[in-house]
């Protein structure tokens, strides 16, 4: 008499979709969105970087009255210069986790940090 | 009748069956996990500050719409002494005779008084003339004078307010400035629309002034973190947790005017008509309203650590003090979920 397996072809299958699921679920960039700088001006979306996909440092402008250079590093961004009397959000410095954020008021002008918070705070007072 | 089953039967069956549990208990897992992700998030500018809405549930989108046109509207029409629509200018503009106001610019004016009475006037909502003159943070920021000084001080005194019959009014010379509360009476504000959601939780963030609302996704209590005064925007001093409420924070980082080598901060004793110097630099206030964190920490970071404590108690506040010299003070409220997380500060007790 032929030996019966343990577990037939149906159930490899059962077992392969499972894994496929699995890993549709979990991929890193599957369904999750990772963190992002998202650039607003007058209250409008302009932009967003996935600052984990950035290779090389560059710069770029934000607003025009007064106007701003951002500069984008791999992982972070920040505020590089502003032409704005007070300098708040060049003093804000570097932005890197969910949550942070900078703005130039005069400018009208935001570079927040969202996504899911890792840093083990939902939010921070200031 | 009994059925029996092989041996390899029961075998695939507890192997089968033990799959399908590990499936499931990733599958929640995941699920728990993408709770934590707000279902909508969006920063702006309101209220001359940079406005975070954290939201997590349903119409996510279309509430972060209502709230950002709700804060506008109560800039417009009751906070600003800038825009000449608001109450509060109105007020300004009529001051020495009364004009009709919303009721609800009644009721900020009223709890204000009653932070200001209980303060012994280490906070006071009358400052505008002297906000005005020095004007940290704003386009024509400047040291004034001595004489100026004392001109602009004899305006103060929240006394002088009247409240009456849906009127409110001014002395003369006297000028409002609601600029120490309105983050957290936008906070209460939201908090009011946030009911009448379907949303499950909320954080908000009215330009570092917090609203903690409704369920925290995956659980157990909301974590805060406190910037660190000495150090880049992002840093941290350390966290606490609450289920909800509300957190404001005052410090002498925020707004300032370096003249001759000397910092000027933005937070102005109502007695000597300069920047407050009563040895903190930051000061985290738990408070029952949004209203109320806001106005005490301003009046702590006035007072001081030893002579805010009674404050505190009175509106069943808590709050966490940092000194000049970094030392962290903590009150008994917050004691047991406050964590120091950076090391240049060190955590004190009263003595």
């Amino acid at each position: 008499m032929k030996k019966q397996p343990i577990f037939r072809r149906a159930d490899l299958i059962l077992v392969v979709v499972c894994a496929v699921i699995c890993i549709f679920l979990f991929w890193p960039s599957g369904g999750r969105t990772p963190a992002q700088a998202v650039l607003y001006c007058e209250g409008e979306e302009v932009g967003r970087i996935a600052l984990s996909e950035v290779d090389s440092p560059y710069t770029m402008a934000l607003g025009d009255n007064p106007a701003a250079v951002v500069q984008v590093e791999p992982g972070r961004i920040r505020y590089l210069s502003a032409s704005c009397p007070d300098q708040l959000c060049v003093r804000a410095g570097w932005l890197s986790k969910p949550g942070d954020t900078a703005a130039c008021l005069p400018a009208r002008t935001v570079i927040s940090i969202e996504g899911v918070r890792n840093s083990g705070v939902d939010v921070q007072t200031y | 009748m009994h059925r029996t089953y092989s041996k390899k039967t029961l075998w695939r069956a507890l192997l089968l069956g033990a799959l399908a549990v590990a499936l499931l208990l990733l599958i929640g897992l995941d699920f728990w996990s993408g709770q934590r992700e707000a279902s909508f998030e969006k920063s702006s500018l309101a209220m001359g500050t940079v406005v975070t809405a954290q939201l997590y549930g349903p119409d996510g989108e279309e509430a972060a719409g209502a709230i950002f046109d709700a804060l506008q509207a109560l800039e417009q029409e009751r906070l600003s002494w800038r825009l000449s629509s608001s109450d509060i200018a109105r007020i300004n503009a009529a001051a020495g005779g009364s004009v009709p106001v919303a009721p609800q610019t009644i009721g900020y004016l009223q709890q204000a008084a009653a932070v200001s009475q209980k303060s012994g006037g280490a906070f006071d909502c009358t400052l505008g003339a002297l906000t005005q003159l020095w004007d940290i943070g704003g386009e024509n920021a400047r040291v004034p004078s001595q004489a100026e000084i004392d001109a602009a001080l004899q305006t103060v005194g929240y006394q002088s307010v009247s409240l009456q019959g849906g009127q409110a009014a001014v002395a003369k010379g006297q000028a409002l400035d609601l600029g120490a509360i309105g983050k957290g009476i936008a906070c209460d504000e939201i908090a009011a629309m946030l009911e009448q959601s379907r949303l499950s939780g909320a954080v908000i963030s009215v330009g570092g002034s917090i609203l903690l609302w409704g369920q925290r996704p995956g659980g157990g209590d909301w974590k805060i973190g406190v910037r660190d005064p000495r150090g880049e925007a992002s840093e941290q001093l350390g966290s606490f947790s609450l289920p909800g409420g509300y957190v404001s924070t005052s410090g002498n980082y925020e707004r300032t005017l370096t003249v001759n080598g000397q910092t000027y901060h933005h937070i102005l004793d109502p007695k000597t008509g300069y920047p407050a110097d009563s040895g903190l630099i930051s000061v985290t206030v738990m408070a029952p309203t949004g209203l109320l964190s806001d106005a005490l920490s301003t009046a702590c970071f006035v007072l001081g650590y030893q002579d805010s404590l009674p404050l505190l108690k009175e509106f069943h506040a808590e709050a966490i003090f940092v000194t000049q010299e970094r030392a962290v003070f903590v009150t008994e409220g917050l004691r047991q979920s406050f964590t120091l997380t950076n090391g240049d500060y060190h955590l004190a007790s009263a003595g």
